[in-house]
């Protein structure tokens, strides 16, 4: 591999609605991704799986994501976190971890999008972590090289065009566009680190006080559609 | 278009490439052909493969749903049986609920787009079109609503069909069935099939109830083929050596459930009626009253002699005895239906009359101014006889000849009326002072009449009835563009002489001036009715001419000539000319009364105002003769008993028909039916497919007659399709 899944061992704590949630630790972080996903078993034995067909132009499998942030105890955090739930989401939650998306092409489509917008288009990341290791990495097919990465406003973005080798993703958006269509079925990667919309999940109901001291907090954050 | 030959074409499309594949083939002996084909590569690639994308997206009243706001599933149900094509998806969000959009339950035009394929290869298709139909609302925090709706069968369900195909139309079942659907606006793609020769009203009928009917001797199923256009097509199992559609084995499908048939009529009895050819030539029908009962002849008791006295014979009626006392033909002659010409005959007992006077010029007889006495029979009565008693004679005919024009409406009617009758003649001249006219007879109600058989007069009988023409009544009709009659001709001729003053030509008994010695045959009325008509060809009045013999009369003596009955007019003679005009309005009241005028005199009634005649339709005279085809199916008595299934299909116009008709119905009772549930395919109702499963035995082609489609995107995407297969035995 020609690049190192770039935020691993970067000590990034998740941000809430701007608010990093730094120096306080955490049980655990999980994640849970869903995919609709059905299958079915035919009477020879075999199975046919069926899915979501993707609108045009979006990533072909598109994860819906659920994260428990499970705070033994919340310390100083604990005013700042629990003001922003006093209101209704949606809720930005940055996890500063890739997720990896998929694209084929149809030899006619240049442009696709992305599910969510990017983290470190809005944020900085916490502690001092260097932004340009949350940057997106894109490239065609599993072995090929990274496309020349070029971030542009809006503006920017609708006006010109990529250069050969390169790949144009619009900062703050959704959209990246490369020079020309990827060929019908070639495929197009990309490991970006999203900025998630959440709502506060049905479950999130309960909290156990240990000690008097601690202000334990188990967040279940629901991706929004 | 008859298969006169199949090919098949085979070919290996690189799978690689996503573009269609193109098989090409020609004929080599014989006329020159190519065959050409073209292979979707994506239509066969969307429904097969380990891992496919769904969805599906709803078009309401020309707006896109938003994914977020469509739910699933989308299920929809097809049959060969009906046209309609049912369908629901669902719906979430309160701008959906019933209260605040009609749209999800009034008559909304919505589509629902499917999308299928593998990844990359996405295909997207109108999978359903139609209206909405109504909606089921859930409560909640947010109106959750199953949307059911219908293809555009629905918006003609209830259309109502009001039309006629006279006989020999010279229509196809086709062209009837396209014409019918343009009236209602509807675009069709319908095969000829055959001519329809018999008469068809639609009687009401329902649409698609009528067409399911009317196109079952073609083997017609209907489908909305677009917004706008239905389709007829054959659903029949396609046998080798074409291929099947589809091939389905246990790889292609999740489950299989198989019924055997159940119990079947051994016996089918299709009733209908068919067409009989009228052109045998004309058919004469007689029927023949007679009337018996106990009667004798009447015997006249006494006569008269030449010298007026009477002299009583000595005999009298005799005892009755049963016989024939009148007889009655009738004779029909028939031309199909159509009838040309009818003759009814009576015979009876019957004395003609005699004169009591007779008239014979100079020198003067001695009775009154002149008169001679007559020999006559006289009747208990005192009725003057020329025979001495009743005898068994023809007593009339009436003979009716109507006129038809081309499309068999009776235009006229001519009919001639023979009986025993007079003809008035003259006994003087006038001026004369004695009866100055030979052999002119009075009668014994005081007139004077034409004496027949001559022969008879030097014997001094004057028999004053002959049995001949009396009268002639002929009746035109004449019709308007709307086919209701406008006028109608009634002329009568009977021997009649023209009165007139009685000191100009000649003098009746009665003392009756006559313009001829002889009453001549000739025309005596008229009466012509003109029909005013409303737009809609109903009848608003009449206008009533009566033309007829006659003259200004003046009252009493005052006129210039006495015409000699009491009546005197400054003309001389009668002419041919208007008596009398009568005006009759008609107003509609209401639903149950109407208003009459006449000439200005107000009557209500009752019911509704009188209609027109109206112009005939030409296929009232065809001629239809109950049809019935039986068709016996051993194996379904031997199995099941001797059940016997009466099938009343109007529309099968022969037995080929009918044959076939009971065949197709037997073929789907009698069958083994598989339930398939398996990924959505291609494969629709009407399409054959060669259903595989060794484990029990299957190896059949089979039918596809129902087909019931759930896209459920979640918890989980699941698309399904249980499809009804009939395999005949």
């Amino acid at each position: 591999m020609s690049f190192a899944l770039l935020t691993s061992g970067v000590p990034a704590p998740p941000t809430l609605d701007g608010l990093h949630l730094n120096g306080i630790a955490a049980d655990s972080l999980e994640v849970i991704e869903r995919e609709l996903v059905g299958t079915i078993a035919l009477a020879a034995g075999g199975t046919r799986e069926q899915r979501l067909a993707p609108d045009p132009g979006q990533p072909v499998i598109r994860r819906w994501y659920q994260v428990t942030l499970d705070y033994r105890h919340l310390a100083d955090l604990a005013p700042a976190v629990e003001a922003r739930f006093a209101f209704p989401g949606p809720h930005l939650l940055a996890l500063w971890k890739h997720v990896c998306l998929g694209w084929l092409g149809d030899a006619s489509r240049a442009e696709f999008a992305l599910p969510w917008r990017l983290a470190p288009h809005l944020l900085t990341p916490a502690g001092g972590a260097p932004p340009e290791r949350f940057a997106p990495v894109i490239r065609l097919e599993f072995d090929g090289d990274p496309l020349t990465l070029v971030e542009r406003d809006t503006s920017d973005y609708n006006a010109g065009s990529p250069a050969v080798g390169e790949v144009w993703v619009e900062r703050g958006g959704q959209r990246l566009k490369l020079e020309s269509p990827p060929a019908a079925g070639a495929r197009l990667i990309a490991h970006v680190v999203p900025l998630f919309r959440c709502v506060v999940a049905a479950e999130d109901v309960a909290r156990q006080y240990r000690d008097p001291v601690r202000e334990p907090r188990k967040i279940v954050l629901l991706e929004a559609a | 278009m008859p298969i006169v030959a199949t090919a098949r074409l085979r070919g290996r499309v690189a799978p690689a490439d996503l573009g269609p594949g193109t098989l090409r083939g020609s004929v080599v002996s014989g006329s020159t052909a190519t065959l050409f084909a073209t292979v979707a590569r994506d239509v066969v690639e969307s429904f097969s493969g380990p891992s496919l994308c769904y969805t599906f997206a709803v078009k309401l009243h020309d707006e896109w749903i938003p994914r977020t706001e469509l739910l699933g599933p989308f299920e929809l149900d097809e049959s060969i049986d009906t046209v309609a094509v049912l369908f629901s998806f669902g719906l979430s969000g309160r701008r959906w609920s019933i209260e605040a959009s009609s749209w999800v339950w009034s008559r909304t035009p919505v589509e629902i787009w499917a999308t299928a394929g593998p990844a990359g290869g996405l295909r997207t298709w109108l999978r359903a079109f139609g209206y909405v139909l109504t909606c089921d609302q859930q409560e909640g925090p947010e109106p959750v609503l199953k949307v059911s709706c219908g293809d555009p069968s629905i918006l003609y369900a209830r259309e109502q069909l009001c039309a006629e195909v006279p006989t020999g139309a010279g229509l196809s079942r086709g062209a009837i069935c396209a014409d019918l659907l343009a009236d209602l606006g509807i675009d069709s793609d319908i095969p000829a099939g055959a001519i329809y020769a018999k008469s068809l009203v639609t009687d009401s009928a329902r649409l698609w109830d009528f067409l399911a009917a009317f196109g079952e001797p073609e083997d017609w199923h209907w489908r909305f083929i677009d917004d706008a256009t239905v389709q007829a097509y054959t659903a029949t199992l396609r046998v080798a050596p074409e291929p099947s559609d589809d091939i389905w084995s246990l790889a292609d499908v999740v489950s299989i459930q198989s019924a055997p048939p159940s119990e079947s009529p051994a016996r089918y009895v299709l009733r209908s009626t068919e067409l009989v050819d009228g052109a045998g030539g004309v058919k004469i029908e007689i029927t023949r009253i007679e009337v018996k009962g106990l009667f004798a002849p009447v015997v006249a008791p006494n006569k008269q002699n030449s010298d007026g006295s009477i002299t009583s014979l000595g005999v009298s009626t005799g005892i009755e005895v049963f016989r024939t006392i009148s007889v009655q033909e009738v004779e029909k002659h028939t031309l199909g239906t159509t009838v040309v010409y009818t003759v009814t005959r009576d015979f009876g007992w019957y004395n003609p009359r005699a004169a009591k006077l007779r008239s014979l010029g100079l020198p003067a007889g001695p009775v009154e101014d002149g008169y001679y006495y007559a020999v006559a029979w006289l009747d208990p009565d005192g009725t003057y006889r020329a025979g001495p008693q009743q005898t068994w004679v023809q007593t009339g005919e009436i003979r009716v000849t109507p006129t038809y024009d081309g499309d068999g409406t009776e235009i006229s009617t001519h009919t001639e009326t023979y009986r025993w009758r007079g003809i008035p003649m003259a006994t003087r001249a006038a001026l004369s002072d004695h009866p100055s006219v030979l052999n002119a007879a009075v009668g014994d109600d005081d007139l004077s009449w034409q004496t027949f058989n001559l022969a008879l007069v030097s014997a001094g009988i004057h028999r004053i009835e002959e049995f001949g023409l009396a009268q002639v009544d002929d009746v035109t009709h004449e019709f308007g563009a709307a086919g209701a009659e406008v006028r109608q001709i009634e002329e009568t001729s009977t021997w009649y002489a023209a009165r007139s003053g009685v000191t100009i030509n000649w003098l009746n008994y009665s003392g009756q001036g006559m313009a001829e010695m002889v009453a001549p045959f000739r025309l005596t009325r008229r009466v012509t009715t003109d029909n005013l008509l409303t737009a809609d060809a109903l009848l608003a009045g009449t206008i009533e001419t009566q033309t007829g013999f006659g003259a200004p009369h003046r009252l009493g003596t005052l006129g210039v000539y006495d015409w000699g009955d009491g009546a005197s007019s400054n003309q001389a003679t009668e002419t041919f000319q208007a008596l009398h005009s009568q005006i009759t309005t008609y107003n509609v009241v209401d639903e149950q009364t109407y208003e009459k005028l006449v000439d200005g005199r107000r009557e209500l009634l009752n019911g509704r105002p009188p209609r027109p005649r109206f112009r005939a339709s030409t296929w009232t005279q065809t001629v239809q003769a109950p049809l019935e085809v039986l068709l016996e199916d051993p194996a379904a008595a031997a199995w099941w008993g001797g059940e016997t299934l009466v099938i009343d299909q109007p529309y099968v116009q022969n037995r080929t028909e009918g044959e076939a008709v009971a065949r197709r119905r037997r073929k789907r009772a009698v069958r083994i039916q598989h339930t398939v549930v398996r990924p959505v395919c291609q494969v629709r109702p009407g399409q054959t497919v060669l259903l595989l499963d060794p484990r029990s035995g299957i190896a059949h082609r089979c039918l596809v007659v129902t087909l019931k489609e759930t896209w459920t995107l979640a918890p989980r995407p699941q698309i399904l399709a249980t499809y009804t297969l009939e395999q005949p035995l």
